[in-house]
């Protein structure tokens, strides 16, 4: 009966570790940058939605999603940057980052919202591929930097070429009807079409696709003048103690050492409290009155008692 | 020809490229960008290192990455290198003048690094925007404080007091602003306001700490250059006191009746007064000269009435690590309105430091005392020399100090005559000041001394040497009444145990006084 409870210990730990395998393997595939106003990430594409700060890391399946007033920045493993915009939900595809065999992928799936991707200079390798997909729309990249914008609502996807070439496709299943987008040029994929003529965008278009895709800093309290010792009501000087700025007026609460808030300075030494408190004690530290009787130096007359 | 057409067609080239770049020219190469975003995740969890080597990859991978150089900036000022930050602040300006709260962080990297005039228009750009402009307002007061220009601080104070999370910063410096300008009832209105801030910040304890009373401690003597607004003090002071035994009377009944002492408890009035004055600063040291009057009254044992004038100068300075201090005093005392005695001591000590919040001391004491009349005259005219050792500590906080010493003196009376009172004394007194709670403040002090006297004792008939305890309980509470009046209570109990009757004695004393200072 032991050996059997033994045995089936053995087998829920066998199994528990063999459960929590899969997770020990999954790779970290990129990491919250940035997040500016708040962002959301979803383990695997499912199950509940959970907080991303600063360092949260993403692996496959992973979802990211974004509110209207908010953005975030993921960087990968593969050095390639992507800002999400607000009101943008993104999912991190597969990823292939083997060096070593110069293989390299990277797949996002935008789901809505608006992205800008800085696609690092692995994928210029030959056979390497970068791609982000809508419903509508592939974009494969060779070159640099390109924007992408999907509205779920009117169902098509806006390509815009910001650096290098951007190679856009349909996603009808049918060979053919790609274009190359250069730098400042767009094109539109509606649902159930071929891309449109690429076209070129003026700077007031431009400006309006990287609306809301800028992140500067963590999105935390970067600046100086916020996370100042001084903000924090640290004393930036010495000098700056007010009790250092005491002056004058003696209390008969006055010792040799008085405190700074930064150091402790100590004054005269040499007499008691009590000699401070109290000068008559001080001043008649014999009795008197004895040796006014008999002074000083001569032996009383009558009975002494001494003690011992 | 084909040389020329392809010289045009570069040409051409160039500045086609030009133009399809230069919208997207704010953003750097993909390499800088990259180590720039990395670099963020240590920065936001202040891996200051870390952040400041993918910064400056990132800068040397694209050195007009405006974002990478204002980041690498910002963690070098994290660092604690403000002159290190405020090229690379600069640069990111240059390059985009836009950027939010650059203007602000090159202007506190400006003051960190103590160029206030150069941080000033800085913060007045970051003043101008809506995000920035309570921040800025506070350095801009810091600034201006620093550069002691007071006035043109107080409404950067007012206006960042405006900013919650400023509040408490921006009253407390306000505060130091008035004090420094002699502003006291003011500035403590300020420091009241300050000291409601969150308790766990350095400005709201030092703000407690100053309103509870350690800034009715004796002023430190304080490095030189450091500035004090007011240099003189006066006071005065009523108080009354009960003194159970005024006449030290033994404890020994047969003896005192012996001795005709048929009632040596009484009350008196004490009255004193007195000044300070602290010279200008200079580079050799500090010194303060002051002089203090003493007068008891007593209701009915009037040839006890004592009068007290002490006129001292104290002068200190640091050298290196140690403080050296020096302080000079004379004392004159009239018992019942005839002079008493005068004496002159002369005190040389040296302290050390040991961090901020504890210093030990050592020094030595000459006293000369000079007695005008029997039955002292010329008896107790004598010569005391004492060394003692002092360590001084914070118990936590600037305004709960304690401190333990001990003492050797040898007290050498001039003529033959005064044996009765040559000793050998050892001395050993412990001391602790504390706040309670909003009351006041209050101390408590120990000493226990020994007085092995030489030579055998006439009240013994010379059968004996003298050989004393003496035992001192001080307790004292003062609270501020107002900004000029304190209310005082002490308390001493004095317990002399000797082997010789004459002695053995108890004495208590009760006080109770208010003090008017300014």
């Amino acid at each position: 009966m032991t050996q059997r409870r033994k045995l089936f210990a053995t087998w829920c730990v066998v199994g528990f570790l063999a459960a929590a395998l899969p997770a020990w393997s999954a790779t970290e595939v990129a990491t919250v940058a940035a997040v500016v106003g708040g962002a959301e990430l979803q383990r695997g594409g499912q199950g509940a939605w959970q907080l991303a700060t600063v360092g949260s890391a993403l692996f496959e399946g992973d979802r990211v999603r974004t509110r209207q007033s908010s953005r975030a920045k993921l960087i990968f493993q593969d050095d390639s940057v992507v800002d999400v915009g607000p009101g943008s939900e993104l999912q991190v595809g597969t990823q292939v980052f083997d060096d070593s065999a110069r293989r390299y992928k990277g797949v996002l799936s935008l789901i809505g919202g608006k992205i800008r991707a800085v696609v690092s200079d692995y994928y210029k390798a030959p056979g390497a591929r970068y791609e982000v997909e809508t419903p509508t729309a592939v974009s494969g990249v060779r070159g640099t930097e390109f924007i992408v914008q999907y509205d779920s609502t009117s169902e098509y996807t806006d390509i815009v070429g910001i650096e290098d070439e951007v190679f856009v496709e349909g996603t009808l299943g049918v060979v053919g009807g790609g274009v190359k987008l250069r730098p400042r040029t767009a094109t539109r994929v509606q649902k159930g079409r071929f891309p449109s003529v690429p076209r070129r965008i003026d700077d007031a278009l431009l400006r309006q696709y990287l609306d809301g895709l800028e992140i500067i800093g963590t999105g935390g309290r970067d600046s100086l003048g916020s996370s100042h010792p001084a903000a924090r009501g640290a004393l930036l000087a010495k000098n700056d103690a007010a009790t250092s700025l005491a002056g004058g007026p003696t209390s008969e609460l006055q010792t040799a050492a008085a405190p700074t808030a930064r150091r402790l300075v100590v004054g005269v030494p040499g007499e008691t409290r009590a000699a401070q408190f109290f000068p008559d004690s001080y001043a008649n530290s014999q009795p008197i009155v004895d040796y006014r009787v008999t002074p000083p130096n001569q032996a009383p007359t009558g009975t002494v008692k001494v003690g011992f | 020809m084909t040389r020329r057409r392809g010289w045009i067609w570069r040409v051409t080239g160039v500045l086609i490229g030009a133009l399809t770049v230069a919208p997207t020219s704010a953003w750097a190469n993909a390499r800088s960008q990259a180590l720039y975003a990395k670099g963020l995740i240590p920065f936001h969890n202040a891996r200051w290192d870390e952040a400041y080597r993918l910064f400056d990859d990132a800068v040397k991978a694209d050195g007009n990455d405006a974002l990478a150089l204002y980041y690498r900036g910002l963690t070098a000022a994290r660092r604690g290198q403000p002159n290190v930050a405020i090229p690379d602040l600069e640069r990111a300006a240059q390059i985009r003048p836009q950027l939010s709260h650059l203007a602000l962080d090159l202007g506190v990297a400006y003051f960190d690094a103590q160029q206030y005039p150069a941080a000033l228009p800085w913060l007045e750009k970051a003043h101008e925007t809506a995000a920035d402009r309570f921040p800025a307002a506070l350095f801009l007061g810091l600034a201006y404080y620093r550069l002691n220009d007071f006035a043109k601080a107080a409404p950067y104070f007012a206006e960042a007091e405006k900013d919650p999370e400023l509040r408490a910063t921006a009253h407390y410096y306000a505060g130091l602003a008035l004090l420094r300008q002699g502003r006291e009832s003011e500035g403590r209105a300020e420091l009241t306001q300050a000291s409601q801030g969150r308790p766990d910040s350095e400005t709201v304890r030092e703000a407690q700490g100053y309103l509870s009373g350690a800034a009715a401690l004796r002023r430190p003597p304080a490095p030189a250059g450091t500035p004090y607004a007011k240099r003189w003090s006066l006071y005065g002071d009523v108080k009354f006191e009960y003194d159970s035994n005024v006449a030290l009377a033994p404890d020994n009944t047969q003896l005192r009746q012996s001795l005709g002492i048929a009632g040596q408890g009484d009350g008196r009035a004490v009255l004193g007064f007195g000044g300070a004055y602290t010279l200008p600063d200079n580079p050799i040291a500090q010194f303060t000269a002051s002089y203090d009057f003493y007068q008891s009254m007593h209701f009915q044992l009037h040839q006890f009435d004592l009068q007290g004038h002490r006129v001292r100068l104290e002068g200190s300075r640091e050298q290196g690590p140690v403080q050296l201090g020096l302080a000079g005093t004379y004392d004159f005392y009239a018992l019942n309105y005839q002079s008493f005695f005068q004496q002159v001591m002369v005190t040389p000590w040296i302290a050390l430091p040991e961090g901020e919040a504890s210093s030990s001391q050592v020094y030595y004491t000459f006293r000369g005392r000079d007695f005008f009349r029997s039955p002292y005259d010329p008896e107790r005219d004598s010569h005391d020399n004492a060394i003692g050792v002092r360590q001084y500590g914070m118990l936590g906080a600037p305004d709960r100090v304690f401190s333990v010493g001990y003492q050797f003196d040898k007290d050498d009376p001039i003529p033959h005559s005064g044996n009765d009172f040559q000793y050998n004394g050892h001395q050993f007194d412990v001391d602790v000041q504390v706040p309670v709670a909003t009351l006041g403040r209050a101390e408590f002090s120990y000493l226990i001394r020994l007085e092995d006297y030489q030579f055998p004792n006439s009240r013994t008939g010379f059968a004996k040497r003298r050989h004393d305890t003496d035992n001192e309980v001080v307790l004292a509470f003062a609270r501020d009444l107002t900004e000029f009046l304190e209310l005082d209570l002490a308390f001493l109990g004095d317990f002399n145990n000797s082997n010789v009757d004459n002695f053995e004695y108890n004495r208590q004393i009760v006080s109770i006084g208010i003090k008017a200072r300014y």
